[in-house]
């Protein structure tokens, strides 16, 4: 984003599953039929300087499931607080690019219990998440993305006070594995809209597996790899304003479930404060 | 490599190196602090344990073990000199075998039980067809692997294992002061005594060699498929003690010897006390369906599971009880719950309905804390847990530890059958049955009336409060929370908590008496 210019977006998303991989076997589960995670998500973005920009958001999500008697959970998660700096670029050529760094830290917000996984809205920990990016356009329309990162994830405090993983702790505390993700997206950018495809991935660096018809819990290595489609659409008349949606489907994970996403939501892009003079 | 001016400028304010390091931390750490039972040294030797009164043998005679060689003799000499040799040539597992038996062996092996407990408390997963398949002891490596050890099971296993390690601690007891042949470290000033050593108590028969023998075998009949785990722990125990200067090698085989005859009758009691037939069968459970309309109950308990899954043990009430008759057990058997429809059920209900909607951080906490459900060392290993805690604090011997644990023990299982009798003579419908918008923290798949977790509470607390008068309240209070723990968690009313409390009381008495009159006061 350029300086003092000020985003304002809201998404709406729902990720819904029937099939989970048991450690690495998929199954369904009667007991727990169609789980469904209904997510709203605010977030602002600030351009701080032509380089450095500043990001934060906070779901509020709502968890349930269609069949069992396992009570469902819902409320606000975390809060992600995120700097994002552009340390190279390259411009009008027929090759541009952009590379970015960015550093984030994310907490709960609210008292949200992790340990009750599926239904639990989040797994607890403080998280600091690093990432790079590579952005190229070619001729101005054509792009490709491709980001890759680290999260530290602290340890978490539950309410019980023994588990059993593949061995007895006496302990509430829980250990939440890192994670290593990215993804690589191929799109088409022009000034009325974007599109693209792309493939995420996301795997933990350690953690156990879910045992046989046992419930998941936070220290699992949770692992998936997904595709999807995006796209945007600038509002003609407004400037600054689009609405975009995207559709992920997970196609392949390890303790976690085979989740269909669908996400719609509006940015408003623009510049609040006067500007005193315009760059030299 | 080119770095941006701005990075530069970034990496020389030191500040945020030290920010950036410590979040780091947050996430390279994944250790986690856990808590262990302290180090402590048993403050009595109860040098007439013997005369106390044993369980499954008649009395600490049964078994006979003869005199020990005397110390002067030559082949009790060439021990020592094994035992110095052996000593001088230890490698770093063996040190750390010493000092990991150094503490209470019965409270690691009831560890071990507990561990074993949660590996295998798992439900089995239902067949394609809607069936569900059961552990089979004849093949227990087969899907579902032997043992699904649920409450009851768990209470069974804990109570045969604790029975046997206190009858063959009384036995050996007997025998020690008997013979009063003392440790090696004790007789002979080569021997180094590597961990701590109560030189007053005799070492022959071994009690270290004892409780590993009587944990293998008791175990391993429940737990099959660690046989071996199981065997190795035994072995390294026994080693250990021989190693330190506490036990020799006929030392260990006396108590060995002691061991064996009390687990073969455990064992003997274990193979016809009518856990064989606690699963029932289509035809048994349309009885109890039936039967339960006769004692009063109009709307009958339905699995909420899908595919609808079989009670889980329906006719655990019928296993053999420890402390009383089945004629005591159906007249402590509870009168009926509130007939369905009744103000006194639609209050409880309502109340259910309240918790579930609207949990607050507090009442989810406590029925967490207590949940103890599937994947875990359930009610009974939490009593076990609380009860080991107890031990270190009181620095109870051995021979003390096990008296505790068979009476406590004894009445948790006890309690597990009178409960389990209670849910099939009423087959009473959960909450979640009578209004589908109570939504719950795991609904077992048994009866509700009455709640397990506040019999077998109400038992262990009255048992732990006897056995250490200064904590009752404390197990009194925890027994409470327990119970109502329940409740929060959508999964019982309160009159299943409240008469489950005041039965597991009354069953918990039993094992007072028996403490009562035991010999060891």
């Amino acid at each position: 984003m350029r300086k003092g210019e000020l985003c304002l977006v809201t998404d709406y998303m729902q990720s819904s599953f029937t099939e989970y991989w048991e450690g690495k076997r998929l199954r369904e589960n009667l007991n727990l039929g169609k789980f469904t995670s209904k997510v709203i998500m605010p977030m602002i973005g600030y351009g701080i300087t032509d380089r450095l920009t500043a990001f934060a958001g906070v779901p509020y999500i709502d968890n349930s499931s269609d069949a069992g008697t396992m009570t469902g959970k819902k409320g606000w998660q975390d809060l992600s607080l995120e700097l994002k700096y552009l340390f190279l670029k390259k411009e009008n050529n027929k090759w541009d690019y952009k590379i970015f760094g960015t550093a984030g830290f994310s907490f709960p917000i609210t008292d949200y219990p992790p340990d009750f996984l599926p239904f639990s809205i989040g797994l607890g920990s403080k998280n600091l998440d690093t990432r790079i990016i590579g952005h190229f356009v070619y001729s101005d329309k054509w792009f490709t993305t491709i980001q890759t990162g680290y999260i530290f994830r602290s340890n978490i405090t539950v309410d019980r006070q023994t588990y059993y993983t593949d061995a007895q702790h006496y302990s509430d505390e829980m250990a939440i594995p890192n994670v290593w993700d990215g993804s690589v997206k191929l799109g088409y950018d022009v000034p009325r809209f974007r599109a693209d495809v792309h493939y995420n991935w996301f795997n933990c660096t350690s953690g156990t597996d879910m045992r046989r018809n046992d419930m998941p819990y936070p220290g699992n290595e949770m692992d998936m790899g997904s595709v999807g489609v995006m796209g945007l659409l600038w509002i003609p008349k407004i400037d600054g304003l689009a609405i975009h949606a995207s559709a992920d489907q997970v196609i392949a994970g390890r303790n976690v479930g085979k989740s269909f996403t669908w996400m719609a939501g509006l940015q408003y892009v623009f510049t609040p404060f006067n500007k005193k003079s315009h760059a030299k | 490599m080119f770095l941006h001016p701005s990075i530069k400028r970034v990496m020389r304010n030191k500040y945020y190196l030290i920010i950036i390091f410590s979040l780091l931390a947050l996430g390279c750490d994944k250790s986690i602090n856990e808590r262990v039972v302290p180090e402590f040294e048993p403050v009595s030797i109860d040098n007439t344990g013997g005369n106390w009164k044993t369980v499954v043998l008649t009395n600490s005679s049964e078994v006979s073990i003869p005199a020990p060689d005397a110390v002067t003799s030559a082949p009790y000499q060439a021990e020592l000199n094994a035992i110095v040799q052996a000593q001088a040539t230890m490698s770093e597992t063996d040190k750390a075998a010493i000092n990991k038996w150094k503490n209470s062996g019965i409270i690691s092996w009831n560890e071990k039980a507990r561990a074993l407990v949660a590996k295998y408390n798992l439900p089995p997963e239902a067949n394609p067809d809607g069936t569900y398949p059961a552990p089979s002891a004849a093949n227990p490596g087969a899907y579902p692997n032997f043992p699904f050890s649920n409450p009851p099971y768990a209470s069974r296993a804990y109570a045969y294992l604790s029975v046997a390690i206190y009858d063959a601690l009384v036995s050996c007891w007997k025998y020690k002061f008997q013979y009063n042949r003392k440790s090696p470290a004790a007789n002979d000033t080569r021997v180094k005594s590597l961990e701590p050593l109560q030189s007053d108590l005799p070492s022959y028969p071994s009690e270290d060699a004892v409780v590993a023998q009587v944990s293998y075998r008791m175990l391993k009949v429940f737990f099959p498929l660690d046989s071996v785990v199981l065997e190795k722990m035994a072995i390294e125990q026994k080693k250990a003690k021989q190693l330190s200067g506490i036990a020799t090698p006929t030392d260990i085989a006396a108590g060995e010897f002691i061991a064996n005859y009390v687990a073969d009758k455990a064992i003997a009691r274990s193979r016809t006390d009518g856990m064989g037939t606690a699963g029932g069968n289509a035809t048994l459970w349309a009885q109890l369906e039936s039967d339960a309309a006769l004692h009063g109950t109009t709307t009958i308990w339905k699995s909420l599971e899908t595919p609808k899954r079989p009670p889980m043990l329906p006719f655990f009430g019928n296993v053999k009880l420890w402390n009383f008759t089945n004629v005591q057990r159906d007249s402590m058997r509870p009168a009926p719950p509130p007939a369905v429809g009744s103000a006194e059920f639609n209050t409880a209900l309502q109340e259910v309905h309240k918790y579930t909607t609207k949990p607050s951080s507090e009442t989810w906490r406590i029925a967490m804390y207590w949940a103890d459900g599937a994947g875990t060392y359930t009610p009974p290993g939490h009593w076990n847990e609380i009860a080991c805690n107890n031990f270190a604090k009181y620095k109870l011997n051995e021979l003390r530890i096990a008296r505790a644990l068979s009476l406590m023990n004894m009445a948790i299982q006890d309690a597990g059958i009178c409960c389990w009798d209670t849910k099939a003579y009423y087959y009473f419908p959960r909450p979640s049955q009578m209004d589908g918008d109570i939504k719950t923290i795991g609904l077992p798949n048994f009866p509700t009336y009455t709640s397990g977790h506040s019999t077998f509470s109400g038992a262990a607390a009255t048992v732990l409060g006897y056995l250490f008068p200064s904590d009752k309240s404390t197990f009194d209070a925890m027994a409470a929370e327990a119970s109502v723990s329940r409740i929060y968690g959508g999964i019982h009313y309160r009159f299943d908590c409240e008469v489950g409390l005041r039965c597991g009381k009354a069953i918990g008495s039993f094992s007072v008496a028996r403490g009562q009159t035991d010999g060891s006061n």
